[in-house]
């Protein structure tokens, strides 16, 4: 949407001001004073100054070369959640994911191993796998007919006699993503290779993760329910985890689960007890690299009877809860079963699980995101046990759905309202003053406090201003 | 699959053996075509309470995702309802605090290619619709095929099965929270 150049000279900014001494910037869509690209050469580090401890700076939200390096630094240089191993559970079956700009390849080979692809042809760039979701032995490319073994490995080209003796197949497989490793089926990729081991990099957010998984019989989850894919016109950050928000955005839906408080086996009959009330004992909780989370974990174990009651009346779901606490100690079988299977974490910068499903925010453009969500089943439960899953879902999540329309909405109001930019800071301080920490090291506050966003935005500094970032700029 | 599929889902919007086309000069036919036009209607006006009227207590309410008939206790719908929730949905649809109806779609549907089939006391219709929608000054096309179970009682119309599958069920979609 904004081309404007970048500023051929850039201002002083040896020291912080207060947002009122700033003019008022020319191109309200820019950041007005800061923002240069690698290789402008830089004093002190620019980006630094739109991430106050409070506030952060709209050109966020708004600037296009903002986005482009956040592709760059963030999708195309850490680690991103690509998929499931359950949605390529033979060898053969493949999907289609994104990294930042980038197509790849979800695949397991014939020989069983899980693999992300560049989804390019090695020969003259063309994708290889044109199909959303499928199994094969091969990919082929249809520009000149190179064909390649599901693992990846260059099997054949059409005419090989015009190719010279130094020409080895062997040096033309599909591109790997530089690293590729699993926490428990959950799959990540790097383009960047110089990325810590992705447990290092999930820390503590791993047990959160286990929530879910250990709430499936046997831990064995199937991600093979197909998906909601929904789009909004605002910034990918946008889809952040924000506890403040429902009493207002979803205050349609509080009100119809209000109707049938204690008879609904909706999405609302796990919420019981306003668990976003100011007087709440649910928490918010930052566990470093940017992954956050909603804590509902102490307000569910008071309302653990509700999700029980609704699992006794489902067939299958007496064995459901015996095979729970068959598994797992009788403490972290409580847990599972008042959490229902619900992290609702955020692992930075595009996995979020929440309530039923793993979700992934796939960055568009600077005012374009798309959300996708995948129900989760539990290949153990029953049949009804999945349907009550798949309608919970589908009663707040989707593109018909009573909150992630709402959430949605707001989100393209909230791009609109920072195009005025007159006064650029976004106040994100809620919570500041009482927030603590854990004996994990997390950071807590509570529900309707702001510890995810600020979170966030810390990890976002750290991956957008590394400390080298000035060398880097030189080539 | 090994286990049977979800039996409603399938049988609502299939014809029994002994079902037998509505030819398009029948009485019938003509008596259909004008309830699946005054359908259209209330839903492009927002007509909530009435269209809801419509609807028999045995109501299944089903937008597909991603295909048009997978079983829907196996995969994610869009919308996959019976008679209370969607009682839940015109609920919130007349809330004020709908902010992805505020300000409301304004909407306007063709639909076409309606084919019936009598089947029993019921009558089984299907018809596709383009249905365009104006919202914050954007206009958006949605394509898609509503199939219907209905049968007559006092004098009109009721709809004990409805399904609405939308052309781009599989692409990325902005909100579809007015009446499908």
């Amino acid at each position: 949407m904004n081309t404007h150049p970048l500023p051929s000279t850039s201002p002083e900014h040896g020291e912080m001001h207060h947002p009122s001494d700033l003019p008022a910037p020319s191109d309200p869509h820019r950041a007005p004073y800061a923002v240069r690209t690698p290789g402008e050469g830089s004093r002190g580090d620019p980006l630094a100054q739109l991430v106050r401890p409070g506030s952060i700076h709209s050109a966020l939200y708004t600037d296009e070369t903002i986005f482009k390096l956040e592709l760059e630094r963030i999708f195309h240089g850490g680690w991103l959640y690509i998929g499931h191993e359950s949605e390529i559970a033979e060898p053969g079956e493949y999907r289609r994911r994104q990294m930042g700009r980038q197509p790849v390849i979800l695949v397991r080979g014939q020989d069983g191993q899980v693999r992300v692809l560049l989804n390019r042809c090695r020969h003259r760039g063309a994708m290889v796998c044109e199909q959303d979701a499928g199994k094969d032995k091969v990919f082929r490319c249809w520009y000149h007919g190179w064909t390649y073994a599901n693992t990846g490995e260059l099997i054949s080209v059409s005419g090989p006699e015009g190719y010279g003796a130094s020409f080895a197949l062997s040096e033309h497989s599909l591109t790997p993503a530089a690293r590729v490793e699993q926490y428990r089926g959950f799959v990540f990729a790097s383009l960047n290779g110089s990325v810590p081991p992705v447990i290092d990099f999930l820390g503590g957010a791993a047990k959160i993760i286990d929530l879910l998984i250990d709430a499936a019989p046997g831990g064995v989850l199937s991600v093979r329910a197909g998906s909601n894919r929904t789009t909004y016109k605002g910034n990918w950050k946008q889809v952040g985890m924000d506890g403040y928000h429902p009493m207002y955005v979803h205050a349609s839906v509080l009100s119809t689960w209000e109707r049938h408080a204690e008879s609904g086996e909706g999405l609302g009959a796990t919420h019981s007890d306003n668990p976003f009330g100011f007087d709440s004992i649910s928490e918010t909780r930052d566990f470093g690299h940017g992954h956050t989370m909603l804590d509902f974990r102490k307000h569910r174990l008071k309302h653990t009877g509700k999700f029980r009651a609704i699992l006794e009346k489902t067939n299958g779901g007496k064995e459901y809860i015996e095979a729970l606490y068959a598994e797992h100690e009788a403490d972290w079988a409580d847990m599972l079963i008042a959490m229902a299977g619900d992290p609702h974490l955020g692992v930075f910068p595009n996995l979020q699980l929440i309530n039923n499903q793993i979700r992934i925010i796939n960055p568009i453009s600077v005012d374009e995101t798309e959300v996708i969500m995948f129900p989760v089943l539990f290949e153990n439960a029953s049949r009804e046990i999945n349907a009550l899953r798949l309608r919970q879902h589908e009663s707040f999540y989707g593109p018909a759905g009573s909150g992630s329309t709402d959430d949605a909405e707001i989100f393209e109001r909230v791009q609109l309202g920072l195009n005025a930019s007159v006064e650029p800071w976004i106040d994100i301080s809620r919570g500041m003053e009482r927030e603590w920490i854990d004996s994990d090291g997390s950071i807590v506050g509570h529900i309707t406090d702001e510890v995810p966003q600020r979170g966030q935005m810390r990890q976002w500094l750290a991956m957008m201003s590394p400390p080298d970032a000035v060398s880097e700029g030189a080539h | 699959m090994a286990d049977k599929p979800n039996g409603s889902a399938i049988a609502a919007f299939t014809g029994s053996p002994t079902a037998v086309a509505v030819t398009h000069t029948s009485a019938l036919y003509a008596d259909v075509a004008a309830f699946i036009f005054r359908e259209a209607e209330l839903m492009d006006g927002h007509c909530y309470d009435e269209w809801f009227d419509l609807w028999a207590p045995e109501a299944l309410y089903w937008v597909p995702s991603n295909s048009e008939d997978l079983d829907p206790d196996k995969s994610v719908s869009i919308i996959y309802e019976r008679y209370d929730q969607l009682a839940d949905r015109i609920f919130r649809l007349k809330d004020k605090r709908i902010h992805s109806q505020n300000p409301k779609s304004r909407l306007l549907r063709i639909v076409s290619n309606i084919i019936a089939e009598a089947d029993g006391e019921d009558v089984l219709v299907r018809s596709n619709f383009i249905l365009g929608e104006v919202r914050s000054g954007h206009q958006e096309a949605l394509f898609g095929r509503a199939t219907y179970r209905l049968f007559r009682r006092e004098g009109g119309w009721k709809i004990r099965a409805k399904k609405v599958y939308l052309l781009n069920n599989d692409a990325p979609m902005r909100n579809v929270t007015f009446l499908l």
